[in-house]
């Protein structure tokens, strides 16, 4: 009777240990690399100029980096990662976009200065 | 699939014909499960989105590398896709992929304005030459002027400066007054001293030697001083022009003829200040 006992409660450890380690199996572990990817990425974005540029995507890739951190916090791993690497694809699209508006403008910049100097040569050939 | 067959082979031997049904029924769900995947909206349009860039030569030229990174998520969402078991991982790519074509499209105007900048600032080079030249040239133009505008004035470069002699027949005879027909001479005098600010106007007032030596120097200084008034009337500042009286001390021909004295009666204005520019319009 004893043992009978005895034994069910092993088989039940086992079974709970069985249990915990699928658990833990299944739950992928913290995404550290894509979470400082992510952090990463951001912070290139806003010294490029992001937030005067591309205020729109960048706010979406920090709304992105707060949802991960909040997975995080939730042990939701496997969404953090993703919201972690989709906060990447924003903040790299927001940093492109700042870069192309910046030479864009110096281009333009240029060409505004050339069309200024040409008209005032024009200005004092015709005097 | 095989599955199936069986299935529908042995249900006819088999005396439970519910069961081989309900058999049958599963590995049609699960045949159709495995065979052509859901569409998905988000992979199509990162499909397309990656295949109009590709095509684009100016996006292959400057941003092959953000191309790559692109080709790679998409090919990870279609074949996640194929296997059809993870929709949402599909997606998940799809979006990544989506945004990655657009970091090479932004690239690519990157460093096609940036492309432009470098033949903009050859150009700019160019045109500031040009500017350089032309500025060159307005500066001969305006030297020519002046000369111009100096011979209209009658004026000389002398050892004292640039100076102007106007006859006495700005004045009325023995009399200080200006003469009517003296408005033009001080308008073209005003109009020098306007056009180049920094001059100024020394007034001298000259006689011959008959009558009073007093009178005449009381007139050479109130006919000096009837130019300044008629100067200051034109607009000039008082404070750029002065004026001193040497009666008939100083006298530029002799006063035995009629000639003489008529080119002893004058007065003489010295422009000052601007000497650079007197001696570069010099001749």
């Amino acid at each position: 009777m004893h043992s009978s006992v005895f034994n069910q409660v092993i088989r039940g450890m086992a079974v709970a240990g069985i249990v915990v380690s699928l658990a833990a199996c299944s739950s992928p572990p913290k995404p550290k690399a894509e979470l400082a990817l992510s952090a990463n990425a951001l912070e290139t974005a806003e010294q490029a100029g992001a937030r005067e540029y591309a205020p729109v995507e960048l706010r979406r890739a920090r709304e992105l980096n707060q949802a991960a951190l909040a997975a995080v916090q939730k042990e939701k791993m496997s969404s953090a990662k993703l919201l972690a690497e989709r906060a990447v694809a924003d903040a790299e699209l927001a940093r492109a976009i700042a870069n192309a508006e910046k030479s864009q403008q110096a281009l333009k910049e240029l060409q505004d200065g050339i069309e200024l100097m040409r008209t005032e040569i024009q200005r004092v050939q015709v005097n | 699939m095989m599955q199936f067959i069986q299935n529908q082979t042995t249900g006819h031997t088999s005396p439970n014909r519910k069961a081989t049904l309900t058999l049958a029924l599963t590995a049609v769900l699960m045949t159709a499960c495995a065979g052509a995947p859901k569409q998905l909206e988000s992979l199509d349009a990162a499909n397309a989105s990656y295949s109009s860039a590709n095509e684009d030569p100016v996006i292959a030229k400057h941003a092959a590398l953000e191309l790559d990174s692109a080709r790679e998520s998409l090919d990870l969402a279609n074949s996640v896709h194929r296997k059809g078991k993870r929709p949402k991982l599909a997606d998940h790519y799809a979006y990544v992929t989506s945004k990655r074509v657009e970091v090479a499209r932004q690239r690519a105007l990157q460093l096609q304005a940036d492309e432009q900048i470098e033949l903009m600032k050859v150009e700019r080079q160019k045109v500031q030459l040009e500017a350089r030249a032309e500025e060159i040239e307005l500066a001969k133009r305006e030297t020519v002027a002046l000369q111009q505008q100096l011979r209209d004035m009658q004026a000389e470069h002398t050892e004292r400066g640039l100076v102007m002699t106007l006859g006495d027949v700005l004045f009325e005879t023995g009399a200080a007054n200006l003469a009517p027909g003296s408005a033009a001479s001080i308008s073209r005098i005003g109009d020098f001293m306007r056009q180049y600010k920094n001059r100024t106007a020394r007034i001298e007032g000259h006689t011959d030697s008959m009558g009073n030596e007093d009178t005449n120097y009381d007139l050479s200084v109130s006919r000096a001083n009837s130019i300044r008034t008629a100067l200051i009337q034109n607009g000039i500042e008082p404070a750029r022009i002065s004026t001193v009286g040497f009666g008939e001390s100083r006298p530029v021909a002799t006063n035995n003829t009629s000639d003489g004295r008529r080119q002893n009666r004058r007065v003489e204005i010295v422009f000052g200040g601007d000497s650079a520019q007197v001696a570069d319009s010099g001749q």
